[in-house]
């Protein structure tokens, strides 16, 4: 059985990372949250007199929201580009009755691999300054 | 929806929504002996099984399975036993509830197919998952007589690490009709069995270390005499899509 769950992310998504870019003189504010994305399947089965193989298999990708935001009031948002940060697990039993423990389990990792999905935020500079020329370019025309 | 308490770095709150869809899901497992509640029912030589299970309409899940029998006397010399299975899925506060009927078929024997029901209650603790089961096949000539079987379990997932193990203990009994063919699976009457194992886990992949034994003593002469009921330490390899 393959369960998606997707992060919905809202204005209420912690920030989990703030940088602050000057381009041409002007100052911007740009604020980084959480995206995962997260998979389930169960996998094996348990039936009869046959040892259980069943277990569930989850994966989760990490991704940043970026918004940018001018003094001016504008904002830009989209998705940092890359693949993200992959984590992985297993659990005994059908995946719909380990989801709690799933989403525990993840919530810690993702507490655990803080410095890696700051590294994701701070490697994304030059694609906001890009962001910045590309919205510029797009206004003058 | 759901809610993913003590999120990412300390913050309060991440919401999750969740859409589900099931799959089927399709599986070949090779092992150097296929022992089942502790009887060898390839002979205690390596077999090969393929598997595939189909959740229907989110409650009941469809399965069947085919293996190898290396003409094990236990199943009459048949070639291949088919398991053929429908199980109801059910949680109930923090249990998993299922229960089910399953068809063992023997291909190349005759008379010596018979059907089980079976129920398990299971609950996640944490990483560990702790089970306990009842297996029953009412009197049928193809077992000579009827058979018990209850057992208990604990599944381990390691955290951060791909390794799985598990432990098993379990007893077998029933009533005897025809003491020929209950050899079949009690070998010399009541017994118990225990079973632990390690699985590493790669994706579909699955490589492990399985360790069963009974407390059967002498197996006796008979047509269906079986002697692989003793201490195993199999092997195994899985990929299940």
């Amino acid at each position: 059985m393959l369960v998606l769950i997707a992060v919905t992310l809202a204005a209420t998504q912690p920030v989990v990372h703030q940088d602050q870019v000057t381009h041409q003189g002007t100052a911007y504010k740009v604020s980084y949250r959480p995206h995962v994305t997260t998979e389930l399947k169960t996998i094996g089965m348990a039936a009869g007199s046959r040892q259980s193989s069943e277990r569930c298999h989850w994966t989760a990708r990490v991704s940043l929201d970026r918004e940018i935001h001018s003094a001016s009031g504008e904002h830009l948002a989209r998705r940092v580009p890359g693949a993200g940060r992959m984590m992985e697990g297993y659990r005994p039993g059908r995946c719909d009755a380990a989801r709690g423990a799933i989403e525990t389990t993840i919530a810690a990792r993702l507490d655990s691999e803080r410095g890696a999905v700051m590294a994701m935020a701070q490697a994304d500079r030059p694609a906001v300054l890009a962001d910045i020329d590309a919205a510029h370019a797009l206004a003058l025309n | 929806m759901t809610v993913l308490r003590g999120g990412l770095f300390g913050a309060a709150l991440l919401v999750v929504e969740a859409a589900a869809c099931a799959q089927p899901s399709l599986g070949v497992e090779l092992s150097s002996d296929q022992r089942r509640r502790g009887l060898s029912w390839s002979d205690g030589r390596p077999t090969v099984e393929a598997s595939v299970s189909a959740p229907v309409g989110g409650l009941v899940t469809l399965g069947a399975g085919a293996s190898a029998l290396r003409d094990s006397a236990r199943h009459g010399g048949a070639d291949v036993g088919i398991d053929l299975s429908a199980h109801v899925q059910r949680d109930l506060g923090p249990w998993q509830l299922s229960g089910g009927v399953t068809g063992h078929v023997f291909a190349g024997a005759s008379g010596l197919s018979y059907v089980e029901i079976d129920g398990r209650v299971s609950q996640s603790l944490g990483p560990a998952r702790i089970s306990a089961g009842a297996s029953y096949a009412p009197a049928q000539g193809a077992i000579g007589g009827d058979n018990l079987y209850l057992s208990a379990g604990l599944d381990l997932g390691v955290p951060g690490t791909p390794l799985s193990l598990y432990g098993r203990v379990g007893r077998s009994s029933g009533r005897v009709d025809d003491a020929v063919r209950a050899m079949r699976l009690r070998p010399a009457g009541h017994y118990w069995d225990h079973a632990v194992g390690v699985e590493y886990l790669a994706g579909p992949f699955a490589l492990g270390l399985r360790y069963t034994d009974t407390d059967i003593g002498a197996v006796a002469a008979g047509p269906y005499a079986d002697a692989h009921v003793g201490a195993r330490l199999a092997g195994v390899a899985r990929v299940r899509f």
